[in-house]
């Protein structure tokens, strides 16, 4: 099962629930398994997040494939000076 | 899941690696280079803009017909004048733009006129009626999250704390990283030290203020020309603002002097357009200095507390930081990025950071060169020098223990992949600064520091011209020497002269979407889209080539800017250069060119370890830097004098920050240095030559190794400084800046301590 860890502010959308275990062949699966699950997540998962995929961040990257014990960190959506 | 690797070169380089001239630098050093302000336009009014003078008002009113009724004024606009639903993302930007309903800091923009002269736009704004009911404010971050703290906004629920808190407040969010067991971590410590630190806001300090020329056509169409770090995301973020498409805008960038982060935010151009359509005429609006310091947004101030459990032979058992950002009238992302940061340099098995973003009346805080990252890593660094210091140990030997490494958690949560801390550690201590002796009268000191770096959204174009030379079209605008940077890598991939690729900053009409110039990203981002684009111009004109020779397209090879046979058995034919395939293109299947789109990944994380040599005057309390190095890994240098730039750049502007930059606000609520006279910046004259140590260990996810750099080298800094001032005095500062009469009173108390 891949696991996937949301950061702090995104946990008031979960009641607090911070991790999942889920079966999701990319991330977009985990997107929409989340959103479908609490739907106000939605906006800031699709906008306002990077992914970092067993230590690799990505940016928005919807179709990058997932092994089936992935680590899946939903982290602030990074941005510089 | 593959690890992205699109390495295909680490050696052997022909333009790559070398130093070629500039090809901004005539222009920049002759005056005719044109800035954000250099542009003009028939008919054109000058646009100024009406400032709140309270930190914290209710707007009842605005009367402004006699400021419309004077002689040479077209347009006056207010909030009103701009759309009422913009997408949620915008939401900020449209009340920091112009305020509505209510003035959130001193200088907050409240309505805009245009007029046919400086002296007509001057004279309106004294005829608006402003109709002000002050509010009570708040400026310093521990007084915002005081207890009985005045309202920002009224009924703010602090985001992403749990338990969720019942009442409002000023912390507008709350986050928190790290993993392990905190309380074995410390029990498991021989030592714990624990201390508070301070910082005060710094900005940006470009020298260019903030420029645009707007132009609103009858028929919808706009322009815009501006200084901007990114002009598809102020076209992306003011059409809505004017509720009009996107399509409709074009804007260009002009060349920029200095952005750092803080021109990656719009101010006046969606009221140079709103202007525009109002009057029926262009607009141009410069701000002042007094204004880019007074309405436009520094870095955060902050106030931490740090602790941290080692054991006696120097391992770190457990590290906690609590960071409270003051982020200005409106949350941003800096808390978020200086908790992540916080210990990013270090394997911990025990690690908590959580940050609060605050707000204040003062201006939106804006993005400042790896944002959030110094001020965190003054407050942990400093303490992890002390506890150095507890166990009598090297501090680079230290670090080294400590420090993070393949395979080790992130304090921010992923596990790192091949990263460059221990090389970029001890290559700071094998160089010739640190073994040589401390001179009498000086303190040394040492921090290191780290940078995510990021690459983004990339489009780009590479046309070859009629006569074989080269011209590639990009989208972000060059802040610190990418266009060199790109015709390098463009010359290297074709195999032909660096003189011969010209690379130009293409407005918003003629490319795809580029995300801005920050993150350090520009080198890396648009160094591979301009690879992947030479190469498929490569195959293309090989394809020419193989139409001609008639022999199959695989059997030709590209070397040296020439198609040739790829082997005896593909023909005898000479080398065609690519001025030959260029000349002969109208005939052979029309225009060469190569484009290349995406959202890049795969930057890479960075580290950076300096090194600094002080004196400090006991009698003012001045430091002074005599010695000052930077070691930081590039990936691949692509041009070494623009990275060392960088490293040299970053560096004197943490050092300012650590010395003498920061905001002094009355009792009124009122910024009292908003101009470079009082808030004190280092010139060239203030500091030694920064030495920078290039570290080069390929980055995989960029065909050539190249890593970003533009930020890591301002993170060390502060805390660098710190440690050298408490090797050269004895006196711990645990606040920013380090100004000579905060010095001096430190000074003067430990003086005093001491008898």
């Amino acid at each position: 099962m891949v696991k996937v860890v949301l950061w702090g502010a995104l946990r008031d959308a979960t009641g607090g629930r911070g991790e999942f275990d889920m079966d999701a062949p990319t991330i977009h699966k985990v997107i929409g398994t989340l959103s479908a699950d609490y739907p106000e997540l939605e906006w800031q998962l699709e906008n306002n997040v990077s992914i970092a995929v067993n230590g690799q961040v990505y940016r928005d990257a919807w179709f990058v494939e997932l092994d089936p014990d992935a680590e899946v960190f939903i982290l602030p959506k990074l941005q510089g000076g | 899941m593959a690890e992205i690797n699109r390495l295909t070169k680490d050696s052997g380089f022909k333009v790559v690696g070398t130093r070629p001239p500039r090809p901004d630098g005539i222009d920049k050093v002759t005056g005719k280079a044109k800035f954000g302000a250099d542009m003009f336009a028939p008919g054109m009014l000058v646009g100024k803009i009406l400032r709140s003078p309270h930190p914290h008002a209710k707007i009842r009113s605005i009367d402004a017909s006699r400021a419309e009724a004077l002689h040479g004024v077209k347009a006056v606009v207010t909030a009103a004048d701009f759309a009422e639903k913009v997408p949620r993302s915008h939401q900020a930007t449209l009340h920091n733009i112009m305020a509505h309903g209510k003035a959130l800091y001193e200088g907050h923009a409240v309505a805009a006129v245009a007029a046919i002269d400086n002296a007509t736009a001057k004279k309106a704004l004294s005829l608006i009626e402003v109709d002000y009911e002050p509010l009570p404010f708040v400026i310093d971050v521990e007084d915002a999250i005081a207890e009985d703290a005045p309202l920002v906004h009224e009924g703010m629920i602090t985001r992403g704390m749990d338990p969720k808190p019942e009442k409002p407040s000023n912390i507008e969010s709350a986050c928190e990283f790290g993993h392990g067991d905190l309380d074995a971590g410390f029990a498991a410590a021989d030592i714990v030290l624990e201390r508070e630190f301070r910082t005060e806001a710094s900005h940006q300090g470009y020298i260019e203020p903030h420029a645009c020329l707007a132009n609103y056509s009858d028929d919808g169409n706009s322009e815009l020309w501006c200084c901007t770090q990114g002009h598809f995301l102020v076209r992306d973020t003011t059409a809505p603002l004017l509720g009009i498409p996107v399509s409709k805008l074009r804007v260009t960038a002009s060349e920029i002097g200095g952005g750092f982060g803080g021109k990656t935010v719009i101010y006046l151009e969606p009221v140079a357009l709103a202007l525009s359509r109002k009057s029926g005429r262009p607009v141009k609006m410069v701000m002042t200095r007094d204004e880019v310091f007074r309405a436009t947004g520094p870095t955060s101030s902050s106030y931490m507390n740090v602790k941290i459990g080692i054991t006696k032979d120097g391992r770190i058992t457990a590290a906690d930081a609590l960071l409270f950002y003051q982020s200005g009238c409106y949350g941003g992302f800096i808390a978020q990025l200086g908790a992540m940061s916080a210990f990013a340099c270090y394997g911990l098995d025990a690690v908590r950071s959580r940050g609060r973003e605050v707000v204040t009346n003062r201006p939106m805080q804006a993005s400042y060169r790896a944002p959030g990252a110094p001020i965190i890593n003054f407050a942990v660094e400093s303490l992890l020098d002390e506890l150095a210091r507890e166990i009598n140990m090297d501090p680079i030997e230290f670090r080294l223990k400590n420090a993070a490494r393949e395979g080790d958690r992130s304090s921010y949560g992923p596990v790192y992949d091949q990263i460059g801390m221990v090389r970029t550690l001890e290559t700071a201590r094998d160089h010739p600064h640190y073994s040589s002796p401390v001179p009498a009268g000086q303190g040394r000191g040492v921090a290191a520091g780290f940078w995510f770096n990021f690459g983004g959204l990339t489009a780009i174009s590479l046309n070859v011209n009629s006569d074989g030379t080269v011209t590639v079209s990009v989208g972000r605008p060059d802040i610190g020497g990418s266009r060199a940077a790109m015709c390098q890598m463009a010359a290297e991939e074709l195999g032909i002269p660096y003189e011969n690729v010209r690379c130009i900053i293409a407005d918003t009409s003629s490319l795809g979407f580029n995300d801005t110039t920050d993150g350090s990203r520009t080198t890396f981002a648009n160094g591979l889209a301009i690879i992947e684009a030479a190469r498929a111009a490569i195959k293309n004109m090989c394809g020419r080539a193989a139409k001609m020779w008639g022999i199959p397209e695989d059997a030709v090879a590209w070397e040296d800017g020439c198609a040739k046979p790829s082997g005896p058995n593909a023909g005898d034919f000479d080398p065609m250069p690519i001025s030959e395939i260029a000349r002969k293109a109208p005939n052979t299947g029309g225009p060469i060119a190569g484009h290349y789109e995406v959202n890049a990944d795969g930057a890479g994380v960075s580290f950076g370890v300096h090194i600094a040599d002080v004196s400090v005057d006991a009698e003012t309390g001045r430091t002074t830097v005599h010695r000052y190095t930077v070691v930081q890994d590039a990936g691949k240098a692509v041009h070494p004098s623009y990275v060392e730039g960088q490293y040299q750049g970053g560096a004197v502007q943490g050092i300012g920050w650590a010395l003498n930059e920061g905001y002094f606000y009355g009792k009124d609520g009122k910024m009292e240095n908003p101009g470079f006279l009082d808030y004190r910046m280092p010139v060239a004259s203030d500091l030694p030559m920064i030495e920078a140590a290039i570290i080069e260990i390929p980055n995989k996810g960029h065909p050539y190794g190249v890593r970003g750099v533009g930020e890591t080298s301002i993170v060390p800094p502060l805390a660098t400084i710190g440690n050298a001032i408490r090797s050269a005095t004895g006196v711990r500062m645990t606040e920013v800046p380090m100004s000579p009469p905060a010095l001096l009173a430190q000074l003067d108390g430990f003086k005093q301590a001491a008898e």
